[in-house]
């Protein structure tokens, strides 16, 4: 049976696969195996670093402060104000804490090692709707001044446009307020970025927790917000239990976030504690209603309360000084009396009824899924050039044997084998030359792919029928291509490993030599990150990897259109970020075929380069003159670097096992 | 080496293939006209898009020709003597005939597509503008660019006098316009359609006395 595995055994096995990594170096040593050897210690690298980012998105007041409270197990964000900041809050595990709030001006404010209660009465100040202004739609006319970068004039027609955008009625007899928050806001007070790095307790280490600005009624989020969803392992959509039937997360699902993130998805019902009794029949009701936007497994009953009661009993705090918090009071009572009934400790009831019991194991398992089938495919790798090392030294040694004891057989072996190389390398023209024809021009798959692509995503972007969906089906061609790619270098890779594999066979016999090791697998990866490499930064600046483009597209085009007034500027906007996107896919469509085309160029120059190696290494062997001393001396050496291979490879062994049963 | 009915079984696939991609390119060009886009981002992007597709359309073009050339090729010498295979490795035809193909002097250079027409009526189109500037203020400026706003302008304007007249008259240019892109692409890809004819048996002879030096 398959055993759920969580951080902390994942932890254990990133370690044991760095040192499998570390002795296969050493037994390497120069020997080209034909693993690319940089790229294996990048991968290696992104194992030992990778961070988990985990959005928690939803309406605004669905919840979502406290609910990251109780994951954290720290009261930590202000969860009694009503959010009102245009950014995102990050907040991730470190040693020293610190808030950094980056401001639309390039300002940066850090607090430094101050307590918890500080830290969130800043975030309060700079992340709260002042109370006077409840009732305007603050996030939009931020939204609005970070775009235009300028304040506009408050008429009918930008009265229209924030009613329409937000969904309120009644915005005109607003106006004085709208105008008065206007005159307090500018580049220089409006965050776009905040950071909270706080010494948590132990298991979060590995975490980075999003949280996003609300999401207005209909689903619909600033493309920033977009821009971090779309970097996300997991998105957890924070929705009251009560109601069960949302709107927005419908919206959000189906036509907001792309494809590639439906896949992510959790929705949390929270404020589970209050419906205790008909939490499972709503539960069910979820699972019914979305049964067709997300898998029943990934609907989720909470109650945030009930679990920061739980966190403050386990951290020794007494019931009585609990229930001088307001808002814990009255689940306290109800769930001691629950737990007494039950025959349950008290700190094992609350957590029990929190519900979080079931969503943390399942969130850990499934973003460790993909890290796992990393480690997998590398542990994989390394087993590949041992067994290559392995051939190429049995090989070396059985020449050095021959040699030891007939030298003339030993100079017949050698003429045998550089013939069988010459020979391997006019028939491998013959492959070469099938690839260009299977990978190139009118009938390929690749082109028609490509063509295939370009006629659906020109459809779907002249037919978008606002910013929102382009934009989404921008980013979702960004996904498609992405498969285009994959499926493309796979088919090459595999084109020549198989034809390769048969070539080998049928020479083997006649000429002793085999068909060195190409590491198709790797040259994939390289070629794919390549092609992805003009956009991406370090770590966190993958975040707008997507929305860069988007991002120059919009500004490009919103600058035209600088001095137009809101209701108009949505429309026309929408009609030249159409053409700008058709655009640049039609670019982008052009550098991926050349990309993919240099990509089979390589895989053929490191075909004929590792021919060419073998065949000159046979010819040095050939050119080599020994002493009898020395030539026992390699044979040994030789016959050390097997055993040792041989050991390593248990080792791997051992370790794929251990991981094959998680 | 290459008989001669292989050589002419070749030159027909490829003006078959010649003929489907430009079928391709006039509909896919079309495509764009038919679709209610900023006139003026139109314009520009029918005359930089069609030749830079057109561009690309050969080298896809000139793949394809090579392909059947070297499977012809391929096929020949399958059998014969591996010396015979070692000059034609040596030889690499497929790389010296591409690069010939597309070097300076040889390569196939579309044509600038002129839309000629568009000047003279885009002109005229702005003659239209100050009449529906008085009937619809701030919003003329829109009108411009996309029939559809103008479209969802109508049930404002349907109370002031002669609005609708001017609306379907603009309507009626801009359709007009677009008939006459349509025509200006037509002509433009049969001038280049033979360019491209003549470029591709160019290759074929190279090709050809390439193979014949070995």
């Amino acid at each position: 049976m398959e055993k759920k595995i969580g951080f902390h055994e994942y932890k254990i096995f990133v370690t044991e696969l760095v040192n499998i990594y570390d002795s296969y170096l050493s037994v390497r040593g120069d020997y080209n195996d034909g693993i690319n050897i940089s790229l294996l210690d990048k991968k290696i690298k992104n194992i030992v670093d990778n961070v988990f980012y985990v959005a928690i998105a939803g309406e605004v007041k669905a919840g979502k402060s406290t609910f990251i409270n109780s994951l954290l197990r720290e009261e930590i964000l202000p969860a009694d104000v009503l959010q009102a900041t245009s950014s995102i809050i990050e907040v991730f595990y470190s040693k020293r804490p610190f808030l950094k709030i980056t401001y639309a001006s390039g300002r940066v404010e850090e607090i430094e090692e101050e307590s918890k209660k500080i830290f969130k009465e800043r975030l309060k100040e700079v992340a709260a709707i002042p109370d006077e202004y409840r009732d305007i739609p603050t996030s939009l006319i931020d939204y609005w001044l970070l775009d235009h970068g300028e304040i506009p004039e408050v008429n009918d027609e930008f009265i229209r446009y924030l009613e329409e955008k937000s969904n309120l009625d009644n915005l005109s007899s607003q106006v004085d307020k709208i105008r008065s928050y206007l005159q307090k806001r500018n580049l220089d007070n409006i965050t776009t970025r905040i950071e909270l790095g706080y010494p948590f307790r132990v298991g979060l280490e590995n975490i980075r927790f999003l949280d996003m600005p609300g999401v207005n009624a209909v689903g619909g989020v600033y493309d920033i917000a977009f821009s971090y969803l779309d970097m996300s392992n997991a998105i957890l959509f924070i929705h009251p239990i009560k109601p069960v039937e949302s709107e927005s997360f419908k919206n959000f699902v189906s036509t907001i976030i792309p494809k590639k993130n439906k896949d992510m998805v959790f929705l949390v019902l929270t404020h589970a504690g209050v419906y205790l009794e008909e939490k499972d029949r709503l539960l069910n009701e979820a699972r019914r209603i979305y049964a067709n936007l997300i898998p029943p497994n990934r609907i989720f009953t909470v109650d945030s309360i009930l679990k920061l009661i739980h966190e403050d009993l386990m951290r020794g705090k007494k019931l009585e000084d609990i229930k001088k918090d307001k808002a814990k009071r009255k689940w306290v009572a109800f769930v001691l009396d629950l737990a007494d009934e039950l025959g349950m400790p008290p700190e094992k009831a609350f957590l029990e009824f929190s519900g979080f019991k079931e969503l943390l194991p399942a969130l850990e398992n499934f973003l460790i899924e993909a890290p796992i089938l990393e480690l997998r495919n590398i542990a994989q790798t390394i087993h590949t050039g041992y067994e290559e090392l392995e051939r190429m030294l049995n090989e070396h040694l059985s020449l050095l044997l021959v040699r030891q004891k007939d030298l003339e057989r030993f100079e017949e072996e050698v003429k045998q084998r550089i013939d069988g190389y010459k020979r391997l390398r006019a028939e491998a023209y013959f492959i070469l030359e099938e690839a260009e024809i299977n990978f190139k021009g009118l009938n390929s798959p690749f082109e028609k792919a490509l063509q295939e692509f370009k006629s659906k995503y020109q459809e779907f972007i002249i037919n978008s029928r606002n910013i929102e969906e382009l934009r989404k089906h921008y980013r979702d061609a960004e996904d498609e291509l992405d498969e285009i790619i994959g499926k493309s270098l796979s088919t090459i890779s595999s084109f020549f490993r198989e034809r390769l594999k048969v070539l080998g066979e049928s020479l083997n016999k006649e000429y002793k030599v085999t068909i060195p090791k190409v590491d198709f697998a790797i040259l994939e990866e390289s070629t794919k990150k390549k092609l992805k490499e003009k956009e991406e930064r370090d770590a966190l600046g993958r975040a707008w990897s997507f929305l860069l483009p988007w991002r120059w597209l919009k500004l490009k085009e919103l600058f035209k259109f600088k001095k137009e007034s809101a209701s108009t500027l949505e429309k026309k906007l929408l009609q030249e970020l159409k053409g700008a996107a058709i655009t640049q896919i039609s670019n982008v469509l052009d550098k991926i075929r050349d990309e993919i085309f240099k990509a089979l160029d390589y895989y053929k120059g490191q075909v004929r380069q590792i021919l060419k190696e073998r065949e000159a290494q046979i010819e040095r062997l050939k050119l080599e003159i020994k002493t009898a001393e020395a030539l026992e001396l390699e044979i040994l050496q030789t016959e050390k670097k097997l055993t040792m291979i041989q050991r390593e490879k248990e080792r791997l062994n051992r370790f794929l096992e251990n991981l094959n049963v998680t | 080496m290459l008989p001669k009915e292989k050589i002419e079984e070749i030159e027909r696939k490829i003006l078959e293939d010649l003929n489907s991609q430009l079928a391709v390119v006039k509909s896919e060009v079309n495509f764009f006209i038919d679709k209610d886009l900023n006139l003026y981002f139109l314009r520009e992007f029918i005359k930089s898009y069609t030749p830079k597709l057109l561009e690309k359309k050969a080298e896809i073009l000139l793949d394809t020709l090579l392909n059947y050339l070297m499977s012809a090729l391929l096929e020949v010498i399958r059998d014969k003597d591996i010396s015979v295979k070692q000059s034609v490795v040596q030889a690499d035809i497929r790389e010296r005939v591409k690069a010939w193909a597309l070097g300076k002097n040889n390569a196939f250079n579309p044509t600038k597509l002129e839309l000629k027409e568009d000047e003279e009526i885009l002109e005229r189109l702005k003659e239209v503008a100050p009449g529906l500037l008085v009937a619809i203020g701030g919003a003329a400026a829109a009108v411009i660019v996309s029939d559809n706003i103008l479209t969802k302008l109508v049930p404002g304007l349907s109370t002031l006098a002669g609005s609708a007249y001017i609306i379907k008259q603009f309507r009626e240019r801009v359709q007009r316009l677009k008939r006459i892109w349509k025509k200006n692409v037509e002509n433009y890809l049969d001038i280049n359609k033979k360019l491209l004819h003549s470029w591709l048996t160019s290759v074929i002879e190279k090709f050809h006395k390439e193979v014949a030096n070995l």
